[in-house]
């Protein structure tokens, strides 16, 4: 679990990138892969990354997650960049068209984890600056609260409410018409 | 084991969340900000409201409700609901004094108050209750029996970066439009302008108008400088047109492409820039809009016809369907069949049937891209310590 990147088309030429979990787990990605992370982006650019990049806000569960994430999306760019210039092309359009439904599908079974898991991967995700994924998983929880209680919220999403007895009923009386 | 990630984060995180809630229920931002402090504080913060506006910039602001007039009299305060929301809930202040719609566009309402204790016009603000009333303009036009208007922002940019005026908070600047026909045998119809910014009604355009009509208390349609008001022909089935030019300070009068009752047509504001009238004769709703031909002369054409009885599942040939209003920028007609409202998505022909039953004449559209606004809160959250 803790290799990855072998599974690269340009694995020869690609320059490898050491990812380390909170937990001290080494995660070995390509340059490709890992910069799908404007955080990491920048740490390259900055040449920074000598020795691993250690990732202190994130645990190897998560991480090998995100990974999983950023391979499938980074396949899908490079895709996206070798077949630019042959749009007039009807047989390039289907296998785009079939890609981009492939990842859809990966999508949607990527986001199919317990509560705890995907407000740990939009922690990741917005650490991390991946735009793909913080969009992914930010929109399932917006989707997922419509229609919801603040208490039915704070209890799919393990929340603690911290606000104090005077100051939900301050907001509640400011928003009464949305709990009529 | 991980350290806890910076708060900093949580509150980003918590923003990128709230920001992706779907705009055509405000009900589900209010609740959130009752969730936790971080989740408030985001929400309360001033930049929140113009960041989830920018979020959404690819759709128009959504139809969150609508104002309906009442038949005959002014409501009087504290009577019937004047708002109705699409969705359960929604944040609107009823006027608490006697008045009816006459248009609410670009988050503003344009309130006729003749016969009240508030003057004859009133521009009013629902989410906040911010009303301004409005002077009284030379002829004493407001007081026509038959009289209608309009309000629109004067922004010349508009409010946002595209027609949509997502930015309009309501308040000025703005421009209110009024029509009144007067007379018995000459029958002449007037269009006053006032500016907000000029504080003044400019004088009245006029047009003498030969059948014995009266103007329709529906919306306008407002296509570029021009704003369409509907005229009914009293004695008879037929309506026509009042158009009146912003640019030209002109009024002139149009036919309707076809005999609609007056509670069965409404005029539109298409997307192409020309103006648009959707009618129901029996159950059959028919779509026109208005084009200039290549010899530059304007005429009705045709472009969708609907069958409503299967559309509505309507059973039964008592049942009679009015078009009673039209939300432009969202392309949302909505239409009444005895105490049911369906809102017609016209783009994908879907259809929507409101939960909350009730016979309306007529309704105002009302379209705003709303974010709970906690300005008077006494509420101090501190900052995340660092």
């Amino acid at each position: 679990m803790a290799s990855a990147g072998s599974g690269d088309e340009k694995a020869a030429a690609a320059a490898m990138i050491t990812l380390i979990s909170s937990d001290n787990e080494k995660f070995e990605v390509t340059e490709a892969t890992a910069t799908l992370s404007q955080t990491i982006r920048h740490m390259i650019e900055d040449g920074c990354t000598d020795g691993g990049v250690p990732l202190p806000n994130v645990t190897s569960k998560i991480l090998a997650r995100v990974i999983e994430y950023c391979k499938k999306h980074a396949t899908a760019a490079a895709g996206e960049e070798g077949s630019s210039s042959s749009f007039s092309d009807a047989a390039f359009l289907e296998v785009d068209r079939a890609f981009l439904e492939e990842l859809e599908e990966f999508d949607d079974a990527f986001l199919e984890v317990d509560r705890a898991t995907l407000f740990d991967l939009i922690l990741a995700a917005n650490y991390l600056d991946i735009k793909g994924l913080l969009n992914l998983t930010c929109q399932k929880v917006a989707d997922s609260v419509k229609g919801k209680t603040p208490e039915q919220i704070r209890e799919m999403y393990n929340i603690v409410n911290d606000l104090t007895p005077e100051e939900e009923a301050e907001i509640r009386r400011e928003t009464q018409w949305a709990f009529e | 084991m991980a350290a806890p990630p910076p708060p900093e984060l949580v509150d980003d995180a918590v923003a990128e969340i709230l920001l992706r809630i779907p705009p055509s229920d405000p009900a589900v931002l209010a609740r959130a900000s009752a969730v936790c402090t971080s989740w408030r504080r985001v929400l309360s913060d001033p930049v929140f409201p113009r960041r989830y506006r920018a979020f959404h910039h690819g759709s128009p602001p959504p139809l969150l409700g609508f104002l309906r007039s009442s038949h005959h009299h002014p409501r009087k305060a504290g009577g019937t609901a004047m708002f109705v929301p699409v969705e359960t809930h929604a944040p609107f202040l009823e006027p608490t004094f006697r008045c009816e719609p006459l248009d609410c566009r670009h988050g503003r309402v344009l309130l006729d108050t003749v016969g009240g204790k508030k003057g004859t016009l009133a521009v009013w603000d629902p989410i906040t209750g911010d009303h301004e009333l409005l002077p009284e303009p030379d002829g004493g036009g407001p007081c026509c029996r038959s009289r209608s208007g309009a309000v629109l922002c004067a922004a010349a940019a508009g409010c946002g970066d595209d027609n949509h005026h997502r930015d309009c908070h309501g308040g000025r600047p703005y421009l209110a439009v009024f029509v009144g026909i007067t007379g018995d045998r000459d029958m002449v119809a007037r269009a006053w302008v006032y500016s907000s910014e000029a504080d003044e009604w400019a004088p009245p355009a006029s047009l003498l108008i030969d059948a014995y009509s009266s103007i329709e208390r529906k919306r306008a349609a407002i296509v570029g400088n021009q704003v369409y008001f509907l005229l009914s022909i009293r004695m008879s089935t037929r309506t026509a047109i009042l158009k009146y030019d912003l640019g030209e300070h002109r009024l002139s009068a149009i036919r309707s492409p076809l005999e609609y009752n007056k509670d069965a047509v409404v005029l539109m504001s298409m997307e192409d820039g020309s103006l648009g009238l959707a009618g129901i004769i029996g159950s059959t709703l028919e779509l026109w809009s208005r084009k200039v031909d290549s010899e530059g002369v304007a005429g009705w054409e045709q472009y969708r016809v609907i069958e409503l009885q299967k559309l509505l599942h309507i059973d039964g040939p008592y049942h009679r369907a009015d078009v009673i209003g039209f939300a432009e920028s969202v392309g949302v007609l909505l239409l009444g069949v005895d105490a049911t409202v369906f809102m017609f998505e016209l783009r994908s022909g879907q259809v929507r049937r409101l939960s909350k039953p009730g016979h309306y004449n007529h309704v105002f559209p009302f379209m705003k891209f709303y974010v709970p606004d906690f300005p008077s809160s006494k509420l101090q959250f501190p900052a995340e310590a660092s």
